[in-house]
């Protein structure tokens, strides 16, 4: 059973969380580029001047005139789709994120396994009600036996939770338009050409004129539009961090302390990587003064760490670049690109011969350096040509 | 109170490597400070006579001064062959692409403990060196920095040269291992940022062709210490080189 959650105009209602004067404003998210700016997202508002996402802001600004520009932010809305993964990762590990809908729509792929009706209908219930109190945003749930009727049950229902029952997909898809299906442009454009508007129109034709007419995209819009999506959730990779905090009811003026509280957080931050057996590249150390201003800065480290000394060190480095002109009332101390802490053998107890050991230099060098180490062997001693005599391998880093 | 002064010397001394660590002081006397393993032996014993203390310093930078030609490769190689013994490895960084592993074996160098990196440029290659001395227990890393000493090749180099040799220069010191830099002559403008750390260096010309009846069977070099930090003033010693089976060296 697969699970669409879907979050209509993600963008513009993080947006307006983060920032609630901008409630009931007609917002354009703008990415602002040095030659062109495009539209990034859009609110309902807005959508109904027929701004979509991707357009030039200058026809988007021609359509919506009283539209509120806003630029878009990234890590806000980077932020906010983690913390939406978190929530959906007590129910599955295997969720996709729908590149192609992001930022405008939030559309999550869980593939929930095998599941009876009811269930599957109880568990879409508890999605829809966990997703709407942690994020306050409108949802809506599909539940379906593929990807595709899961998205036109959630696209078609708004704020509802919809099953489409098994066996009675190409029955519940067929009176949608064709809009909901992955198509490139110019197969979009055809379609309206051929007067194809509803997927029930395309599933009646022939298979043979469908892949004679689009080919190899006409073949899956045909399985869809049949109700059949055995494209499987592929799932996101959840970028590796570890964060550690505190937060203080008097804001703390004093270093000394400051300092204290650092060691603190570094041992916290070392069993953890201790736990999950990593080493860390990079830090991010935030800090949150009194007068509600955040300072941060960051650091990758060529060589990985884990350990508690060297983890305070590099938080006080960090500390120590950034002004603190107020008492501070919250650390926050992030740890990214997590790699496995591989422990080094000691050369002590390593008795190779001098040619295994510069064999495993050359390759630890050459996967910093490239393939420019060799090693030179005997090939026909006995050759009359000296060039014969000898031959140099390459030296890689696997 | 100890009125025995190698008695408080010695107390001293714990005290202070108790306090900031062990290399934080130490007396030069002691046989790890000084003695044959400070120094790799050129592989010919008139010219290691001439060095003063046996051969070339471990931890510091020799340079090898000659034209194409003139025996530096053939003194480098020797270089190398000594480093090995004992079971000793050794780098070299072949910029000028000219190893030839023959001639390497008749100057009885082992292969199986020779590690032959030919980077892209110099940038690279001195990185590399940085990081066999940081990485690698070797006894030698040779340069062949002939063809990068010419001035075309130069050209870029510009006051990153000194950076980069003062980054190459705290982990060789540490390493242990020698570090040899075998460069065109006369030394062209950008190198003579390595005369700060250069401790010895040598001029290889060669002299006269060595006959055995009419073939030429070898030739007479003119090694000259050009610079020796450890003995002031300039010498000079005169090796045989033939070309049998295995390169031979006599100094005269």
């Amino acid at each position: 059973m697969i699970a669409c959650v879907m979050l209509p105009y993600f963008a513009a209602e993080v947006a307006r969380q983060n920032d609630p004067i901008l409630n009931g404003m007609p917002l354009l998210l703008v990415k602002y580029g040095a030659k062109r700016s495009k539209v990034a997202a859009v609110s309902v508002e807005v959508a109904q001047a027929s701004v979509t996402a991707g357009m030039s802001l200058s026809r988007a600004r021609g359509l919506c005139p009283t539209a509120h520009l806003l630029s878009f932010d990234g890590d806000q809305m980077q932020t906010a789709c983690d913390r939406l993964l978190r929530l959906l990762w007590d129910y599955t590990n295997r969720i996709e994120l729908d590149e192609a809908a992001y930022p405008q729509t939030g559309v999550f792929y869980l593939d929930l396994g095998t599941l009876r009706d009811e269930d599957a209908r109880y568990l879409g219930d508890q999605l829809q009600g966990l997703v709407q109190q942690q994020l306050n945003i409108e949802v809506s749930v599909g539940l379906a036996s593929g990807k595709f009727p899961a998205y036109v049950a959630a696209a078609g229902h708004t704020g509802n939770v919809t099953l489409v029952p098994r066996h009675q997909e190409a029955a519940f898809v067929a009176p949608y338009a064709t809009g909901l299906l992955p198509a490139s442009k110019e197969t979009a454009r055809r379609l309206a050409l051929l007067h194809i508007h509803e997927i029930g129109q395309l599933a009646a034709l022939p298979r043979e004129a469908v892949l004679s007419q689009f080919g190899r995209e006409g073949k899956l819009l045909y399985a869809l539009a049949q109700g059949l999506d055995s494209r499987p959730v592929k799932p996101h990779r959840m970028p590796e961090t570890e964060t550690v905090a505190r937060w203080f009811d008097d804001p703390l003026v004093d270093r000394t302390r400051l300092d204290v509280i650092v060691h603190h957080l570094a041992e916290d931050l070392s069993l953890r990587l201790e736990e999950r057996n990593a080493a860390l590249h990079a830090v991010t150390v935030r800090i949150y003064l009194e007068n509600e201003q955040v300072r941060a800065n960051d650091l990758y480290l060529l060589r990985p760490i884990a350990s508690s000394g060297s983890i305070a060190r590099t938080i006080q480095q960090l500390i120590e670049r950034i002004k603190l002109p107020k008492g501070v009332c919250g650390l926050e101390v992030c740890a990214a690109h997590l790699v496995p802490n591989i422990p080094r053998q000691l050369e002590l107890f390593t008795h190779k011969p001098g040619r295994a050991q510069l064999i495993d230099l050359a390759r630890v060098l050459a996967a910093r350096h490239g393939s420019c180490f060799y090693e030179a062997a005997a090939e026909e001693s006995e050759s009359l040509l000296p060039e014969r005599r000898f031959r140099l391998y390459k030296v890689d880093a696997s | 109170m100890n009125d025995d002064p190698s008695k408080r010397l010695q107390l001293t001394l714990w005290d202070v490597q108790k306090r900031w660590g062990q290399k934080s002081l130490d007396v030069l006397n002691t046989p790890s400070s000084v003695g044959d393993s400070t120094r790799i032996s050129t592989g010919f014993a008139e010219l290691d006579q001439v060095l003063g203390s046996g051969g070339i310093a471990r931890g510091r930078i020799t340079e090898l001064l000659g034209i194409p030609t003139s025996g530096m490769t053939t003194l480098a190689h020797k270089l190398t062959a000594s480093a090995q013994l004992e079971q000793g490895t050794a780098a070299y960084i072949d910029l000028s692409r000219t190893f030839d592993p023959d001639f390497a074996v008749r100057c009885n160098v082992s292969l199986e403990r020779l590690l032959l990196v030919r980077p892209e440029n110099v940038a690279q290659a001195l990185e590399i060196a940085r990081d066999l001395f940081k990485e690698g227990k070797l006894n030698l890393v040779l340069l062949d920095l002939v063809s990068a000493s010419t001035a075309s090749s130069n050209r870029n180099l510009g006051t990153n040269l000194g950076t980069m040799l003062r980054r190459l220069h705290e982990p060789l010191v540490k390493s242990g291992s020698a570090a040899v830099f075998l460069l065109l002559a006369p030394q062209p403008p950008p190198w003579q940022a390595l005369d700060e750390y250069t401790h010895t260096r040598l001029l290889v010309e060669r002299q006269t062709w060595l006959y055995q009846q009419r073939d030429v069977s070898g030739y007479r070099v003119q090694v000259t210490v050009l610079k020796d930090k450890a003995q002031p003033g300039e010498r000079q010693v005169f090796l045989d080189l033939t070309f049998d089976d295995v390169v031979k060296g006599d100094g005269t």
